[in-house]
Order: C-alpha cells, then structure tokens, then sequence
C-alpha cells in the first residue's frame, strides 16, 4: 500500500485504478501518515519544501510557542534556522534514501505473475464464481470459497 | 331483485376486491424495493444457503439521492463492500494481499428487488401470506409465486412502517427454502455523517487490483433463439480469465430477480471439454459443447431453465 502511495504521488501511478489509495488515503491512520510524508519528501525533493502551507503553520505554531525573545538579534537566529540551508540538504538526503528503499520495496513487493493452472476438468466453480460477481442478483455474493488460480 | 344479481353482485364485488389487494400488495413491492435505497440504516444480516452461512454488517446512507454502502462480511475471509451509486468496489483480504474488484450495480440486500417491477409482474403473482416478527419489526409477508416453473418463489417480508426488506428467501417447487437473506437486528440511522465510509486498510499488505474482467459490453453472432419466457438478456460481458489464452464471453439473463449467466469460450487444444449438469443449493450448472464452443449456464433457477438456454444457442454463419 505505501509503495503504492508512493509511485502515485510521484506521478508513477495508474490514476485510473487508484480508487482504493485515494480511498484509503483519505482515512485515517497509517496510510494517511504516509501519504502526508511522501508529500513532505516530493516537495523536498522537488526543492517545493517552503511553499508546503501544512509545514509552514508548523513552524509558524512552534515560533508561536517559543519564548518571546525581546533581543532582535536573537530573534533573527530563530528565523535563520527554519530557512534552506543545510539542514535542507539532510533532508534531500533522506527523503532519497527513502524514495529509493521505497522504489525497492516496489520492485520486490510486485504480485507474482498469475500462473497458468488448468482447472480441473470436473470443476465449474470459476463459472459459477463470475456468474455470482457479475449477475444484478447477488444474494450468493457472499458465499467465496472458490477463487482464481494464482491466489 | 333477483337471487342472480345478487350472487352476480357478489362475485363481483370479490373480483374487485382481489384485483384491489393486488394492486395494494404491488404497492407494498414498490415501497419495499424503494425503501432499501431511500432510507439511511444500519445492521446485521445472515446470508444462509445451502451448509453456507455469512454474517453481514451493513450501513447504508442516501445523502441527497447519491446512495453509500458499506458491507462488512464478518465469516469467514475478510471482506469489504462498498457501494456508491452503481459503483462497487471489494476489498478482498487473501493470504499475503488485499485483492481490490470493481463491479457494476447489483441489487444487494436488502435492495434486491428492482425497481422497475413491471417485468416481476408478468411473471410472478403476488399473495398476501400475514404477518411476522422479524428483526424486533413488524413485517407484511408476501409470497412471490411463480407463473410457470422457469423460476423459483421467492417469500418477501416488508417492514410494516418503513417498508424495508426485512428478509427474503428463495423456495423450490416443493417449497423447501434454498436460500435465505434476513436481517437480525436493524435500526433507521438519523446522522447524514460518513466516516464510516471507508475501508479498513492493512498498511502492511500490498494493495492489488483484480484485472480478470473487461466490462466493455461486445456482441458476436451467438444467437439464442427462444429465451425461456420472461427472460431478458441484460447484459453482454468479456472475462479474462487466468489460464486462458481466449476471453470468456458471459450473457446475463434475467427475469427481473433471478438471473443466469452463459458462458462461451471456443475449445482450444488441450482443453477437456464439459458436458454435463449440477445442482448446487439454488444454483444450477448446465454444460455442454456447440460447434467447438464450451457452453455453460449457470443461474438461480431450476434446471429446466439453464438446459432450455443452453439448448437453444446457435451461432450465425
């Protein structure tokens, strides 16, 4: 679901059979993290980090939480710090590493090609499995005890 | 005033009344086969067929005429059901992944009967058979019987105020139930909110979509000459299914409840050819092979039905 998540926000994914990530997405929890972070770590990538609106009221929040600081000096201090600099560059590096542990997992993760498995001769299940998916009454459809070769 | 008049007067009278009853117990269908979209509930079905039982967990909201649907199968493999409008979507959790289809409008429960009964009517009376607890509601019983022997009965309950579909079962021709969808407990949802409406996601599985279907809608020169009475074909659709070199074509009949498919697939080298017939629960298998294609009907109907389909295709030259 992540790499997922991830080859869509690079622009990567099928958009048409992404209903599910979006759906998923837009939940709660784990995926919805990620989906925020791969953000994060496009926009670094992309150098588009500082226009992030969701990180810069981060910022904003935590300077409002920080003391007040009377010296100006030591005010522009705090400001210098939030600014590209190296930090950026850290996280270029970062979000590389992980933009390629996720290309990785991408690679490694891709369900095996179906295998070709004849069906047993006697066997009519497949045809009445897709008759149940398919037909407009579909009270059977709850019952899936039989199932595609390759699962 | 003769005794004549009166007896005629009687009759009559009788004649009107049933005629009336009629149109009162369609009537009911109507609301029944309405409420099902219209109305926002949640609650706990039991799907029984055959040594087969399910458990469903239901929340269905109609938010200004755009209907929301999720089924949560609880026996057995997770399962996940959402529908939006026409739209279905599955969340299928196998052993390793989550396997995601994409279906169109079917009539799930408690939806099952179309809204357009007019093809019901001509082939199904209806008759009033009292009234029972369902669910801790009142519901109207009402039997769906059949005009010939093409197709099952089906027995409705209807919840008395809402109109609801409470529980439906499907009963051959001796009048054993083969199959059996009820609720057993519901309420009406008050909230428009929903939160609810999303799946719940295993981060940890790959996500995958299921790729055996291609719903493009084709014709071919499969003719069936005599469909039996009341069917329809309402849809015509292509499979690809694993293993095979050639999509599958699929034909769906239906009668305005039940339905039966017909597959045909040429006989490629290699391929053991079917022929031959099956009962399962209410389903009935029927196969055989045309011209070097494998014919099979498949359908929730009684044999007859699936063998008259299967013999009555032909192909045009």
């Amino acid at each position: 679901m992540k790499q997922q998540l991830s080859a869509l926000i690079d622009g990567e994914g099928d958009i048409e059979r992404c209903e599910h990530i979006f759906l998923a997405a837009k939940s709660t929890g784990e995926v919805a993290q990620a989906w925020q972070d791969y953000h994060v770590i496009r926009d670094v990538m992309r150098e588009e980090y500082w226009v992030q609106p969701d990180m810069t009221s981060r910022i904003m929040a935590e300077l409002n939480d920080e003391p007040v600081v009377l010296a100006p000096r030591a005010a522009a201090e705090a400001v210098v710090q939030v600014k590209p600099g190296p930090n950026k560059y850290i996280w270029s590096i970062a979000a590389s590493v992980a933009a390629a542990f996720f290309v990785g997992m991408f690679v490694l993760n891709q369900p095996a090609a179906v295998e070709s498995v004849q069906i047993a001769d006697s066997e009519t299940d497949q045809y009445v499995m897709a008759h149940h998916n398919y037909s407009p009454n579909s009270a059977t459809y709850y019952i899936h005890n039989v199932t595609y070769a390759g699962e | 005033m003769s005794v004549q008049f009166v007896i005629r007067a009687v009759f009559a009278l009788v004649i009107c009344q049933q005629a009336f009853a009629d149109e009162d117990l369609w009537a009911t269908m109507q609301k029944t086969a309405s409420a099902a979209r219209e109305l926002n509930y949640q609650g706990l079905f039991i799907y029984h067929n055959g040594a087969i039982i399910r458990s469903v967990q239901i929340t269905h909201i109609n938010e200004a005429g755009r209907e929301f649907t999720r089924n949560v199968v609880l026996d057995g493999r997770p399962r996940e059901v959402f529908s939006e409008g026409d739209d279905i979507v599955i969340f299928n959790a196998k052993n390793d992944k989550v396997v995601i289809e994409k279906r169109r409008g079917q009539n799930l429960f408690p939806a099952m009967l179309p809204t357009q009964l007019h093809p019901l009517k001509q082939n199904y009376k209806l008759r009033f058979v009292g009234q029972e607890r369902i669910a801790g509601r009142l519901a109207q019983v009402i039997d769906m019987i059949p005009n010939d022997n093409l197709r099952y009965q089906y027995r409705v309950w209807s919840d008395s105020e809402y109109g609801l579909l409470l529980k439906m079962s499907m009963l051959d021709i001796k009048g054993n139930t083969l199959e059996q969808i009820g609720f057993n407990q519901v309420s009406m949802l008050q909230t428009k909110d929903l939160d609810w409406f999303q799946p719940k996601i295993d981060a940890s599985k790959p996500y995958v979509m299921d790729d055996t279907t291609d719903l493009t809608h084709v014709e071919n020169n499969l003719v069936i000459a005599n469909l039996p009475a009341g069917y329809k074909k309402v849809d015509q659709i292509r499979l690809n299914v694993p293993g095979r070199t050639v999509p599958v074509q699929q034909l769906i009949f239906s009668d305005g409840l039940a339905s039966v498919s017909l597959f045909v697939e040429p006989v490629i080298k290699g391929m053991q050819p079917r022929i031959g017939k099956k009962t399962m629960g209410s389903t009935n298998v029927y196969a055989h092979v045309l011209n070097g294609y494998q014919l099979v009907v498949v359908g929730e109907v009684p044999a007859q039905t699936v063998e008259q389909i299967a013999q009555q295709v032909t192909f045009k030259k």
